[in-house]
């Protein structure tokens, strides 16, 4: 399958800090997860693949084009991108309709009646289609993440690169979020960047982990998952040496990773169970 | 949404255009939100037969156009002037956008120029002309750098990963700038400098300070060299008053330079945004 991005060697530095370090991988059509702690180089990657920032060593080729090429190159890119970035603070007094129809302007939406049509089309996907003219302002959390995902699908993307973005959505927002992505996914390549492993358990097809600015593991969820396997542990006391442990709601105790004590019963593992053995503490942390 | 819902005596009254006005548009901006009473209206509007009923009693597409009217944004006065002078409506949209991100701005000018205004009334006059002289030059330069500052965390990425020309962008933070601070400053100019051809001798160093701010910016974020440009002004107003000579602004030298000087930036910043600029907020990566 022909890659969609390709990343190569990418080094990006923050003074002396390099948060990326030597990155490589390849994208294919589908969704591929992109977890990490905290500070663990995702936003700044993302970033540089949504050509908003540059590297400083290495190449990416999105879409068939440099991200480090000339304008009009970038321009290629990025009139095929979808981009969610972490956080999206909106413009004082403006509402759902007039952010989206601004948002598709910069896509380059001159028609007026098919922008507007546009913009319905994607109010109507994120389940904002009733609302149009409130103030943004007067928008839950959940609502405002909604609205920004809203449009990172103007123009249906051939791929979208979404920074966190079921943060603050309640169980049935984040059920029909997973039901769009899985659309979209049918078409174009999604990379998703979370920290939400039951949306990578639902929905990706792959995962990438960073730690440290560089890849920790690179490869298809199931294999992910199965590297956890006779590692995750239930008993009545926590293992004493585990990753991480917490109550299970079955009364006992489920410890990630360590020396199981005796008695000890092997639970079946899920994608948290492998994210935490694979970062270990800094995850732990990360978390708290 | 209320509790109160189309009943068939109004979907009637509603298709017959027995309704006033009032009673019209009130069903309309209910049924807009409310797939049911669409159902209902359009069932009341069915009754007559296909020959009796007007055009637009088509009651899909008067939905459609009622929703279209709602919901779009109102593009105001200031937009309605750029539309009758040829402006297209996506930058009138980028303008208003602009104008909302750039508020604080604004005001911030204003209330400048009024202390300023204030200060040449009440205080000594040679202190309000080096005030003004040092103020009105740096506003445009000051206020690009300011629209893209005040542009909210995360518009700032989507702008920069979004295909529209950043030249455009640019150009149209520049006209609001100059469209909301400049004719202010004229006037001020006007009723605080009392020197021949004064009140208009700031606009070509004004000129050339933007440029230099808007170029530079294609390397840097645009607060550093808006305050690099700030601090060499100012040096060259301290200079003209050390020196005596305050009114140097309005001599044919300080013009040249300041032509000489915004010709070289302008040439440079197009050179930059046609080719491949570095990372920054104005080239658009």
């Amino acid at each position: 399958m022909p890659s969609t991005v390709r990343v190569s060697h990418v080094t990006r530095r923050y003074g002396p800090v390099a948060v990326l370090d030597d990155v490589s991988f390849d994208l294919t059509p589908g969704i591929t997860a992109l977890l990490g702690p905290n500070g663990a180089g995702k936003t700044t990657l993302l970033g540089l693949l949504s050509t908003a920032s540059r590297a400083d060593e290495g190449e990416i080729t999105v879409l068939g084009h440099r991200t480090d090429g000339p304008l009009a190159e970038r321009t290629q890119i990025r009139r095929r991108l979808g981009f969610l970035p972490q956080e999206v603070r909106f413009p004082a007094g403006m509402t759902a309709f007039g952010f989206l129809d601004y948002i598709a302007v910069l896509k380059e939406w001159d028609d007026t009646s098919a922008r507007h049509a546009e913009v319905r089309r994607v109010l109507a996907l994120v389940g904002l289609d009733d609302r149009p003219t409130i103030k943004v302002r007067k928008l839950s959390g959940g609502q405002r993440r909604r609205l920004a995902f809203a449009q990172s699908l103007i123009g249906d993307p051939d791929l979208l690169i979404l920074d966190e973005p079921t943060t603050g959505l309640d169980p049935e927002q984040r059920a029909t979020f997973r039901a769009t992505l899985s659309e979209r996914a049918r078409a174009g390549t999604v990379l998703l960047a979370t920290h939400q492993t039951e949306d990578v358990a639902a929905v990706c097809d792959r995962v990438i982990v960073l730690v440290g600015g560089r890849v920790a593991h690179d490869g298809d969820v199931a294999g992910f998952v199965a590297s956890a396997r006779d590692r995750v542990w239930l008993h009545d006391r926590p293992v004493a040496d585990a990753v991480a442990t917490w109550r299970d709601p079955a009364g006992g105790v489920r410890s990630v990773g360590g020396t199981p004590p005796t008695g000890a019963q092997a639970a079946p593992p899920t994608v948290e169970d492998a994210y935490l053995l694979l970062v270990g503490p800094a995850a732990v942390e990360g978390a708290a | 949404m209320s509790a109160w819902h189309v009943d068939d005596g109004v979907a009637a009254a509603y298709g017959e255009r027995r309704l006033d006005p009032v009673q019209r548009a009130s069903v309309e901006a209910h049924a807009v939100r409310c797939k049911e009473c669409r159902s209902v209206l359009g069932a009341g509007a069915t009754g007559p037969t296909n020959s009796q009923r007007s055009p637009d009693l088509d009651l899909e597409h008067l939905w459609a156009r009622v929703e279209a009217a709602v919901s779009t944004p109102e593009v105001g006065r200031s937009g309605r002037a750029l539309l009758r002078l040829g402006v297209s409506m996506s930058d009138v949209v980028v303008t208003r956008v602009v104008a909302a991100q750039s508020r604080q701005w604004t005001m911030a000018t204003t209330l400048v120029l009024a202390v300023t205004a204030v200060a040449a009334v009440l205080g000594p006059v040679d202190s309000a002309h080096a005030a003004f002289l040092v103020v009105a030059p740096l506003l445009p330069a000051l206020g690009v750098a300011a629209t893209y500052r005040l542009v909210p965390h995360g518009i700032d990425l989507l702008e920069r990963a979004a295909p529209f020309s950043p030249a455009r962008m640019l150009l149209w933070r520049t006209a609001y700038v100059v469209v909301t601070a400049v004719p202010v400053a004229v006037a001020v100019g006007a009723v605080v400098l009392h020197h021949p051809g004064a009140a208009v001798s700031w606009l070509l160093p004004a000129l050339a300070c933007t440029l230099c701010v808007a170029a530079a910016a294609t390397w840097h974020d645009p607060v550093r060299p808006a305050a690099f440009v700030a601090l060499a002004w100012v040096a060259v107003v301290v200079a003209w008053q050390v020196r005596d000579t305050p009114w140097a602004i309005t001599t044919a030298p300080t013009q040249l330079v300041a032509v000489a000087v915004s010709i070289g930036a302008a040439l440079l910043l197009h050179h930059r945004l046609a080719s491949d600029p570095v990372p920054s907020a104005i080239s658009g990566t």
